[in-house]
């Protein structure tokens, strides 16, 4: 085919659409992004190298107490299963939730990290549970800890700080059960 | 009393623990919260949508950017004046395809998420990156020839230096625009200085004969419009150039007719896939011409006169959704039907 104008012309009538198309779809997401931004949040951690050796510190104490826990419950009368379960599950959690900030670490090194709870954490229900189980059974007041446990909320989107907020507040609630049974 | 001191044994063990991990906990919430910034980052999922739309337009842009080679020097050639405009834009469409793939993967590189719940945080903006840099200026310095120049906030930027998501989609959206708006100038200059008559376009320099054999198929046309299917129809269009005609006679990819002026005659070349189409348009004007069939259509060799000019007018005019009729009505009807309103010169 020697010559066509016509198709020449279709060729970048087509190319318009094309681009006009691109064009539209571009500048939508650009606005969609900046609105969006304008009404969520985020936050983020700038984690140094020499808070990772800190927190890998705190991770092996977790893994310890983790340890020593899981052997007390070995032994312990079934009582108080449910109490070191729920204390063990803490430190587990804590544990992997470090566990996550060192595969970050050791892909993006220093970048400032965002973690997030992705789901709803069963922590809550779990310690709470166990406190009622313990305590009833040793006939101790237990309905202001459930409570207390009951309202702690590990939830989609919460951050490292959040998560770790929320597990303290259950070993919390842990500590002072152990501390009603000691009475 | 064994089971009770054994409890209390426990209790006061265990106790020690859930101090300690109270504490280690503590500690960490400590760290944590003193290492806390709010930040406002776009939302990961919305960051993708923007590289992905990214990616597809570089994708498109390298298609556009062949196609358009194929015609740039048939268009440089066509219309002299325009070609150093034309080799510009060519440039333009390649260089902005270029640049919309660097733009795509600055925005995808902070979207390592790989680990389900970590990610970048820093998802508000990329870096402008070398590469990123200098496609831009690549595809700035290929506007300047077409007297442009594209984008806002990319503009003042250096390598290394960060380039808010929406602020970079929304340069490149600009940048996409300037070269469909160069692509529209080009398609209304290459119009410009041409006659529009009916479905014709006729430059000043056009063959009469041509000229008149494009308007007299417009006429025909429009005198037939209940013949042809609404796309086909839509489609149609004429140009003629010096001793060259070219007709769109329907909406196929490729279904077109060019005729030449050469050696005192004309030569048609009808180019069609469907061999009935064929069959028909090689019966009727072989009446006038000499013509042989080809696997992809016809081509036809006829004196330059007023009949055959009316006669290939009609034929033209009939191309158009025939492969429809015949379907409905049947070959022969349909040859029938041609043969009367070309060789008889009826309606």
């Amino acid at each position: 085919m020697s010559f066509d104008l016509i198709e020449a012309r279709e060729l970048l009538d087509r190319g318009i659409g094309l681009l006009m198309q691109f064009e539209k779809e571009l500048r939508e997401l650009a606005s969609e992004l900046t609105e969006k931004s304008l009404r969520k949040r985020y936050t983020r951690f700038v984690l140094r190298r020499e808070d990772y050796e800190r927190i890998s510190r705190l991770a092996e104490d977790l893994s310890r107490i983790r340890r020593e826990l899981e052997d007390l419950e070995r032994d312990a009368p079934d009582e108080l299963e449910p109490l070191l379960s729920a204390a063990r599950f803490i430190a587990l959690r804590a544990q992997q939730v470090l566990g996550t900030l060192f595969r970050y670490y050791a892909r993006f090194g220093e970048e400032p990290v965002q973690l997030t709870a992705i789901d709803e954490d069963l922590a809550t229900a779990y310690v709470a549970g166990a406190v009622r189980a313990a305590l009833a059974r040793r006939n101790v007041e237990y309905e202001d800890l459930v409570e207390k446990a009951g309202s702690v909320r590990i939830k989609p989107g919460h951050d490292v700080y959040e998560i770790v907020f929320a597990l303290r507040q259950l070993a919390s609630v842990v500590r002072e059960a152990m501390r009603r049974l000691r009475r | 009393m064994l089971s009770a001191i054994s409890v209390e044994n426990v209790l006061r063990n265990a106790s020690g623990w859930i101090d300690r991990l109270v504490g280690k906990l503590e500690a960490l919430e400590r760290l944590f919260l003193s290492r806390r910034r709010v930040t406002d980052s776009y939302d990961p999922s919305d960051t993708l949508r923007v590289a992905s739309t990214m990616g597809e337009a570089a994708s498109w842009l390298v298609f556009l950017g062949d196609d358009f080679d194929s015609y740039a020097e048939f268009l440089s050639s066509a219309r002299p004046e325009l070609g150093g405009r034309i080799d510009a834009l060519r440039d333009a469409i390649a260089e902005l395809g270029k640049f919309c793939r660097e733009a795509a993967e600055s925005v995808d590189e902070i979207l390592e998420i790989g680990l389900k719940v970590a990610a970048k945080s820093d998802r508000r903006s990329v870096e402008v990156t070398r590469k990123l840099y200098e496609s831009y200026q690549r595809l700035r310095e290929a506007l300047k020839r077409l007297g442009r120049d594209c984008g806002y906030v990319l503009r003042s930027k250096k390598p290394g230096d960060r380039i808010d998501i929406a602020l970079l989609a929304n340069d490149v959206a600009n940048c996409i625009h300037v070269v469909g708006e160069e692509m529209a100038k080009l398609r209304n200059e290459l119009e410009k200085g041409m006659e529009r008559s009916g479905l014709c376009y006729v430059a000043r320099d056009a063959d009469p004969w041509l000229a008149d054999l494009c308007k007299r198929w417009s006429g025909y046309v429009e005198r037939n419009g209940d013949l042809y299917m609404p796309e086909d129809r839509e489609a149609l269009v004429g140009v003629v150039m010096d001793g060259r005609a070219s007709f769109r006679v329907g909406s196929s990819t490729g279904h077109a007719t060019h005729v030449y002026v050469e050696d005192g005659g004309v030569r048609v070349r009808y180019y069609d896939e469907d061999q009935p189409v064929n069959e028909i348009f090689d019966e009727v004007l072989s009446r006038y011409c000499n013509c042989r069939s080809l696997s992809d259509g016809v081509e036809c060799w006829c004196p330059k006169t007023e009949e055959v000019k009316d006669a290939l007018a009609r034929m033209l005019s009939l191309v158009t959704s025939m492969d429809i009729r015949i379907r409905e009505k049947g070959f022969g009807k349909e040859l029938e039907f041609a043969k009367r309103f070309v060789w008889g010169g009826g309606a």
